[in-house]
């Protein structure tokens, strides 16, 4: 499945080249073989921010640094994995409380204030991608998550913003999957799919029923019918993409149980899973993964001094007792991100890793949850190919975060100028 | 003539004649200011040109043309109904009468954007396809929680705005419409009564869709339907039928519950329309025979015909569904299933049949509502409640006798009025709580919410929080470190609302179950309202929340329509849900006359009630 290259990608990363500063390593070198781009990407995103002093590393001559608690739990990791500061995004910054802050998260748009009319964010960088690699996978791109959509707004913002960060279009929220076997189903249902011989028949019923619908009305009900229409139309390039690239057998994978675990770390660890299976049968090259919903009140009992809200830990008062549980959970959600690295490490057949074509991400949209600062967001990049790994990125203050969206986007093949408030790629 | 003075003029004008209707239904409220003064009283001292508090200068508001849908009238009116504005600070308070004619003056200025009260095309929830599909092909599809999750808006599912069909969620009905239609061939009895074994299938097919779309399908759907038969001929029968199930299950038109209105006047539902708004909201299903029968001939456009039907449906169906999808939505209900209390503190949680008992009783209460037809009130105030042997122990009742039903519920009547009504519930006071404390502030905004429909926004991020439990911090108590917090003027008229909402239900426990004491100390539920009322305990809450029963009517009344119509109320419905408040006020506020003023409503009948039936604009 992978070719030679990845080999020496692999090679190159863990060899001299991590000695040199980072700009230099990872600019075109004459005489040598172009690293290979990324092939994938997984976006995490975590909610309710973090503390800072327990997050900014120090850094240290050599471009790296020294973790600080929460990123402690990279270990052996960390030289793979570089720390970015100075970031920001913003259009995030004047709207009001958590929702208005992670929806426009993977945007860079400005969010329309309300509870439900008109929902408007831009498209996100992960369907982007997405886009561009159209159909080289059974599955364009997942979108998981651990919660449902709250019940609530927030300062007159829908909970769909709060609990969504990819979005196809600007009034398109992706729903996010949940539920380990969905996701499971999902990702191999398309050869079945393609099994039934009525399918295209029964198929095109329904989009004459969504045409003639459409005739009879108004634009915004227009709109829904559209959305309707191209998620058949999805369904069918599923199909063929199954028909061109049929997965073969899924060795040792068995497919999780039904339901919504309700341990926490079991859920984010089958979901871990089928992110590592996703890119290892190539089901699909990006995903993103909002581990819980903006607000997000979770009781974090199994982190050892955390019983308690976590939300309500995010907003400490400066007060030792609270920041204590706050930033041991903010270290939790780095030693997930470290185990989803192993996963993506493991060798394969040909020697090669997965994470050697892959470009991972865990960020929060906001830094010190208590004032809700959207300055100086944490985010995290591990990866192969020609990005930087090991490194502090200290950047100005309020550089735009898009700027590290764009040179994905860049490595994925895309041909854009700009993205949200960035006019060039970070890196 | 200044401007400002001139449009506060003409604002007075409109506000005297409304002070004139309001205090002629309401005799003997004392004679009231005019909007200058109210306006100047009330508002002015702060949000005006050169303050500008909160960034809201109501001079400009009130001077020129008010923009389409202005978000700062939606927060006036919130902040007004809540009492959370004017502020604790100020030197007087707008009585009940004064309070409702700034509401309306306020809603007044708000110009609906034109078609922005036309909901948008909804999709079947997770409750409703279950029973769609059963009530069609008798199959009970109990895998639809594989169904990815509905998207609430505005507290409810199934709000269109919110409400697309991604590519999971279609693939996600694939999968369902597989499962089901395979179940339908295999099973003969199933199999017969979808398709009729000497009907032909030109005869049977056409009925078919019609139950499935709520209304009669086009040739087209028809013919494409059996086109594709033709197409599919190497298929064996059961193949057939496979795939016919299957054009139906995922069509748009089983899917989205479209309305465009009639075809001479999209202002209006079409008969259909109506009969699938009237039916998904009483049983969150598709219309019967009999209901599709008033809608073909065109007699369910008949207001009471509409009336008549919506009686014999919560006749033949009872108020448990309406209980069971738009209560449990409009109170959260659901949530009590998996909320915990702190074990260790409250041992009883251990109790399995704890939580779906507090559960019951709501759904019980509000369905008894419905079917022995009491007045809506018995939600604020009831002199019986129902209760297994769980909750008659948590309670403090005896123990249900033998007569109690196969599920352990029986009726009883209450000895005092410490319960009754949703205040005395274990839903209502476990859901307002915290796992180690009750919350006066989240019991406020309750009451606020839901028997009110008035919100508070939520704390600024650096208001901080009270302890977990509550034990006394540096010998202060919760009520103590609150008072404290209310001092700080940015909280303050917020909190001078909720906490003694809140306290006057500290005598009940984070469970619901009653206490007097509480770390040794006898506990004090007193407090007063900002306009004056005074509290103490939850009787007298009761006593106030009966006192402002209009308000509670039409928060009711507000939650039953956006469930209902599948779009927000907002500012430019508010003279029509005074209409409502006021024919079932004249109807005692029994069920079945809110329900009567809610159907005869074009908030109800029309697809956009900017224009009336009779075609002019609402003002």
């Amino acid at each position: 499945m992978n070719s030679p290259l990845d080999r020496r990608t692999l090679l190159r990363g863990a060899g001299a080249a991590l000695a040199l500063p980072w700009l230099e390593a990872f600019a075109p070198r004459r005489g040598a073989t172009p690293p290979e781009a990324p092939r994938r990407m997984a976006v995490l995103v975590m909610p309710n921010g973090v503390l800072p002093s327990a997050w900014t590393p120090i850094a240290d001559e050599q471009g790296g640094y020294t973790p600080s608690f929460a990123l402690e739990p990279l270990g052996e990791l960390r030289s793979k994995v570089s720390v970015l500061t100075g970031l920001a995004n913003k259009n995030s910054f004047d709207g009001d409380g958590h929702y208005a802050k992670v929806a426009p998260l993977l945007t860079g748009a400005h969010i329309r204030r309300t509870g439900g009319r008109d929902l408007e964010n831009g498209v996100s960088m992960d369907q982007l991608a997405a886009q561009q690699l159209g159909g080289q996978t059974r599955l364009p791109s997942l979108e998981l998550g651990c919660d449902p959509i709250y019940p609530v707004e927030d300062l007159g913002y829908s909970s769909v913003y709060g609990g969504t960060i990819a979005w196809s279009a600007k009034d398109r929220p992706c729903s996010k999957e949940i539920a380990p076997r969905r996701v499971f189903d999902r990702l191999f249902a398309a050869q079945a799919l393609a099994a039934d011989p009525a399918r295209r028949s029964v198929l095109d019923v329904v989009k004459a029923d969504a045409d003639r619908l459409a005739r009879q009305l108004g634009n915004r009900d227009r709109d829904k019918l559209a959305e309707y229409l191209d998620a058949v139309r999805a369904l069918e390039l599923r199909i063929d993409a199954a028909a061109r690239a049929p997965h073969g057998a899924i060795d040792g994978a068995a497919a999780p149980p039904p339901g919504v675990p309700a341990d926490y770390p079991t859920h984010l660890a089958l979901m871990f899973d089928l992110i590592e299976l996703a890119f290892a049968t190539d089901s699909t090259r990006i995903v993103t993964f909002l581990m819980a919903n903006e607000v997000s009140g979770r009781d974090f009992s199994f982190v050892d001094g955390c019983a308690g809200n976590f939300h309500e830990f995010s907003h400490h008062q400066d007060q030792a007792e609270k920041q204590e549980p706050y930033r041991r959970i903010n270290r939790w959600h780095v030693e997930q991100f470290a185990a989803l690295l192993r996963r993506l490490l493991r060798e394969r057949d040909d020697g090669s890793t997965l994470l050697d074509s892959s470009l991972v991400v865990l960020a929060s949209a906001m830094s010190d949850g208590n004032a809700h600062s959207p300055h100086d967001l944490p985010v995290l990049l591990a990866g192969g190919g020609d990005v930087p790994q090991g490194r502090l990125l200290a950047q100005r203050r309020d550089t735009p975060l898009c700027g590290l969206w764009l040179a994905m986007l860049r490595r994925f093949g895309l041909d854009l100028e700009r993205f949200g408030d960035a006019e060039r790629p970070l890196f | 003539m200044s401007p400002r003075v001139h449009s506060l003029r003409v604002a007075a004008v409109q506000i005297a004649a409304l002070l004139a209707s309001t205090v002629a239904s309401t005799a003997q409220q004392p004679e009231h200011a005019t909007l200058p003064e109210l306006i100047e009283q009330h508002c002015a001292d702060c949000h005006n040109a050169d303050d500008r508090d909160g960034d809201f200068d109501v001079e400009a508001l009130f001077a020129g043309a008010a923009k389409p849908d202005d978000p700062r009238v939606e927060l006036a009116v919130q902040r007004l109904r809540s009492l959370t504005m004017p502020p604790p600070s100020a030197d007087t308070m707008p009585d009940t009468a004064a309070r409702r004619a700034l509401v309306q003056a306020f809603a007044d200025r708000a110009a609906p954007t034109p078609g922005s009260r036309v909901a948008t095309v909804r999709r079947l929830t997770r409750l409703q396809y279950r029973r769609v599909v059963h009530d069609l092909l008798g199959v009970d599809f109990a895998e639809v929680h594989d169904l990815p999750d509905d998207v609430p808006a505005h507290g409810f599912d199934g709000i269109g705005d919110v409400a697309g069909i991604t590519p999971a969620r279609f693939e996600a009905y694939l999968g369902a419409a597989a499962k089901i239609a395979a179940r339908v061939v295999v099973e003969p009895a199933l199999r017969d009564r979808a398709f009729p074994p000497d009907v032909p299938l030109s005869t049977s097919l056409p009925q078919l869709l019609e139950r499935a779309f709520r209304r009669p399908p086009q040739p087209a759907e028809v013919a494409e339907r059996l086109g594709m038969l033709a197409d599919l001929s190497t298929l064996s029968d059961d193949g057939q039928r496979t795939a016919l199930l299957q054009s139906v299950l995922l069509s748009p038109s089983f899917l989205l519950r479209a309305e465009h209105g009639r075809v001479d006047d999209p202002a209006r539902l079409d008969a259909f329309e109506l009969a699938g708004r009237l039916s998904f909201a009483l049983t969150s299903s598709a219309p019967d025979a009999t209901l599709l029968e008033a809608a073909r001939d065109g007699a369910l456009l008949v207001p009471d015909r509409l009336v008549a039907e919506a009686r014999r449906l919560l006749r033949e169906v009872g108020g448990r569904r309406l209980a069971d999808d738009f209560a449990a939505q409009w109170l959260r209900l659901r949530e009590v299933l998996t909320m915990a209390a702190d074990f260790r503190r409250y041992p009883q949680i251990w109790n399995h049949r704890l939580r779906p008992a507090m559960y019951e009783e709501v759904a019980l209460l509000f369905a008894a509502i419905v079917d022995d037809d009491l007045p809506v009130t018995t939600l604020l105030d009831a002199d019986f409640t129902y209760v297994d042997a769980t909750l008659a122990k948590l309670y403090g009742l005896p123990a249900p006798g033998t007569d109690a039903a196969g599920d352990g519920f029986v009726r009883v009547a209450l000895p005092d009025r410490r319960r009754g009504g949703l205040l005395g519930t274990g839903a209502m006071l476990m859901l307002s709580s915290y796992p180690l404390r009750t919350s006066p502030v989240r019991r406020g905004q309750w009451i606020l919410d839901k028997l009110l429909d008035a919100s508070t926004p939520p704390p600024p991020p650096t208001a901080g929080s009270l302890p977990k439990d509550d034990e006394p911090v540096k010998g202060r108590s919760l009520r103590e470190q609150l008072e404290r917090h209310r001092k700080d003027r940015s909280c303050a008229s917020c909190h001078a609302v909720l906490d003694p909402l809140g306290f006057a239900l500290e005598r009940y426990d984070v469970l619901g179950g009653w206490r007097e004491q509480l770390h040794g100390q006898p506990i004090d539920a007193t407090g007063a309202l900002p306009d004056g009322a005074a509290l103490d305990g939850p009787i007298a809450l009761k006593d106030e929340l009966l006192r402002r029963r209009d308000d509670f009517v039409r928060a009711l009344a507000a939650r039953l329509l956006t469930f209902a119509v599948g779009r927000p109320m907002q500012a430019a419905d508010e003279p029509e849900l005074q209409r409502i408040v006021e024919r079932s006020a004249a109807g005692g506020h029994f069920f079945s006359a809110l329900l009567e003023a809610l159907l005869r409503s074009p908030l109800f009948t029309m697809r956009d009630p900017d224009l009336l039936p009779d075609g002019a604009t609402q003002r």
